[in-house]
């Protein structure tokens, strides 16, 4: 699906559409954020894990370039071939190079938001070669000819009876059929033959560590594995931040990813790739892709310290009514909302909008970023530098007229409580958005003033 | 591209400490363990003894499975061990594999097990089930404990992975399915009383 230049609000209107599914959407997400909140208290030390987390990772953003040389050096010893690309083409160009160098026309591929960010599936289709994604949840978006809606599950806002139809179409299940139990086993059997018959595969990166150069994946599925193993060539895609020190600092991740995530204690593998196999090759990717200048901004650099864990698109009261769709970008939800912005502050205007500052996704962050008061600061820069749209810009300069002068805020408070009593429709109506899926609330008999004032006599 | 990286990169930062927690005693180790090993699915027999754990493991097999062992002790008859550079791909019809892995983690029933057991990378992910036999002493408690031991140089590895419980994916409406693309189940032989 893309996007086109349709806004989150114009977006999250039509997935309000279905008052049903939003509910559903709602309720399951937050599901999760409960399965995640149990996790986290059943270990007392919680707190501290954060914390640690989050100091490592400002350690990682300190140090990160001699980190790299470190890990590069160590990973050439280990026998891995480490590339590097500037920017999303670099980084297609060289993946197609290593396939086409061997000959291969189908990889297949387990979870990396690395790629959907590069788009690599295209590029590779639009050169010949056929690429598969092996999360299950990955190849449903996929079959259906959309982008993933969330980061860990991807496929999250669709129903079993649509991706019954999906492996109708696609895998030959029976019409009709939508038991998760039968549709996981037929894409089992599907994805065990292009397991078995692809000679090349790509993985995402959880974790690289800097002071061994291994890499670390984890999955609940063990498709990065089976894909990994039984191929000849490994190529792992990551994003130059995903470094950590060393490798003892990996228990403190290991134990918040999942358990922030979905509130498991570990994912299923948690596979360490440090040499390859004899006859296999493995080709590492460093890719930058804006990082680098993101890096330079002060103010919204912590968000490079993002483990891809979720926690704050299952907590986000915004994104559980939104859906991930609506923030036409390839990472949704909050996290999603201060990445974009660095890449393009246009074309992305709206997403640092798309929040009700209430700061849940900060408390629930397991490497403690300041998300919702990064999406504050975007707002003030994307407003400064004009990319607002123009019902936003007018209806600022109006508050800040009206709030910096306490008469007109007197006179408009009161024909606003009068217009709402004796003329609702001037306010409920289709042309404010604030009664879009709402009720505008009862306008109260006085204002506090007026009330102190009667008190005060 | 490093060049502009250091340039804006943030003052440094320092390291925290490492984490420690202290062990808590072998029982109730034992216990979580088991306890969250059966809570993601995987199912746990107990045997006082290697020989004890050996034999469980022998009547819980059916017959015609095909079954592989890394164990010299269980390489005999009726089981295929597997060699060094062998294609993995001649494994796709596997039933069973058993392994003895070498660290357990009682926080999240993590198995670590390196190449050295695994002999070719793809067989605990290839099989239909795994088979782990788990000497009470290897549990510790947490993933610093269990970090700091798969780090240490005597335990040079060129693959490991912590393995806990069988595959699984709740993509479809958050239902768990157990048996994505890896083992659609794992047993788990715990022994030893840990002295």
């Amino acid at each position: 699906m893309e996007a086109g230049k349709q806004t989150h609000p114009e977006l999250a209107g039509g997935f309000n559409a279905d008052e049903q599914r939003v509910d559903w959407h709602d309720e399951t997400l937050w599901w999760i954020r409960q399965k995640r909140d149990k996790a986290a208290h059943g270990i007392p030390e919680w707190e501290l894990l954060r914390e640690t987390a989050s100091q490592i990772k400002n350690n990682v953003l300190s140090g990160l370039a001699d980190y790299l040389e470190n890990f590069e050096a160590r990973a050439l010893e280990n026998g891995i071939k480490v590339h590097w690309a500037a920017d999303a083409a670099a980084h297609n160009q060289i993946v197609y190079s290593i396939l086409k160098e061997k000959e291969v026309t189908q990889l297949v591929k387990s979870k990396s938001m690395l790629t959907e960010e590069c788009h690599l599936n295209t590029f590779l289709e639009e050169k010949g070669i056929s690429v598969i994604d092996s999360d299950l949840g990955e190849r449903i978006v996929q079959l259906a000819k959309e982008p993933p809606s969330h980061i860990v599950l991807p496929c999250i806002h669709k129903k079993k009876e649509e991706i019954g139809e999906l492996f109708h179409e696609h895998l030959g299940t029976a019409a009709g059929e939508s038991d998760p139990q039968v549709l996981t086993e037929a894409a089992r059997q599907h994805l065990r033959e292009v397991f078995l018959t692809s000679k090349a595969a790509l993985t995402g990166v959880n974790f690289a560590i800097a002071e061994t150069g291994e890499f670390v994946v984890c999955t609940n599925e063990g498709n990065a594995d089976l894909g990994a193993h039984l191929a000849d060539v490994h190529i792992a895609s990551m994003g130059i931040e995903k470094i950590i020190p060393e490798r003892a600092h990996l228990g403190v991740f290991l134990r918040l990813l999942t358990r922030s995530a979905t509130g498991q204690p570990i994912t299923t593998y948690s596979s360490h790739f440090k040499k390859p196999a004899p006859g296999q090759e493995i080709h590492l990717i460093l890719v930058d892709n804006g990082r680098t200048e993101h890096m330079g901004r002060e103010d919204f650099r912590a968000s490079l310290k993002c483990i891809r864990c979720g926690a704050c698109m299952n907590t986000c009261p915004v994104y559980r009514r939104s859906g991930g769709h609506s923030y036409h970008y390839t990472i949704s939800g909050p996290i999603g909302a201060i990445l974009a912005p660095n890449l393009d502050r246009k074309k992305y205007a709206d997403l640092p909008f798309a929040s009700t500052l209430c700061g849940s996704c900060s408390n629930v962050c397991p490497v403690k970023i300041d998300i919702h008061q990064q999406l504050y600061k975007w707002r003030q820069v994307i407003v400064q530098e004009g990319h607002a749209d123009l019902a936003k810009k007018v209806s600022m300069k109006g508050m800040s007229l009206l709030l910096s002068s306490p008469n007109a805020y007197r006179i408009a408070g009161k024909s606003g409580r009068w217009l709402l009593r004796h003329a609702p429709f001037a306010m409920n109506n289709k042309f404010n958005p604030w009664y879009k899926q709402r009720e505008m609330p009862s306008p109260p008999e006085q204002s506090f003033s007026e009330w102190y004032k009667k008190m005060k006599k | 591209m490093l060049a502009a990286l250091r340039h804006n990169q943030p003052e440094h930062s320092v390291l925290p400490p490492l984490l420690y927690f202290p062990l808590a005693p072998a029982a109730e180790l034992k216990e979580q363990f088991i306890r969250i090993a059966t809570g993601i699915g995987s199912v746990v027999h107990t045997a006082d003894t290697f020989e004890g754990a050996l034999e469980l493991l022998q009547k819980t097999l059916q017959p015609g499975q095909k079954v592989l062992s890394t164990l010299p002790e269980l390489s005999s008859d009726g089981f295929i061990y597997p060699g060094k550079d062998q294609d993995p791909h001649i494994y796709a019809d596997l039933d069973v594999a058993v392994f003895k892995p070498l660290v357990a983690v009682a926080e999240n029933s993590a198995l670590w097990i390196t190449e050295e057991q695994l002999i070719v990378r793809a067989l605990p992910f290839i099989t239909q089930h795994i088979y782990m036999l788990v000497d009470v002493s290897v549990l510790v408690g947490d993933m610093h404990e269990a970090s700091r031991i798969t780090g240490l140089k005597s335990q040079e590895y060129g693959f490991g992975t912590y393995i806990a419980g069988p595959s699984k994916t709740a993509d479809i409406e958050q239902s768990l399915v157990l048996g994505a693309h890896g083992p659609r189940s794992m047993t788990i032989f715990l022994y030893g009383s840990g002295t």
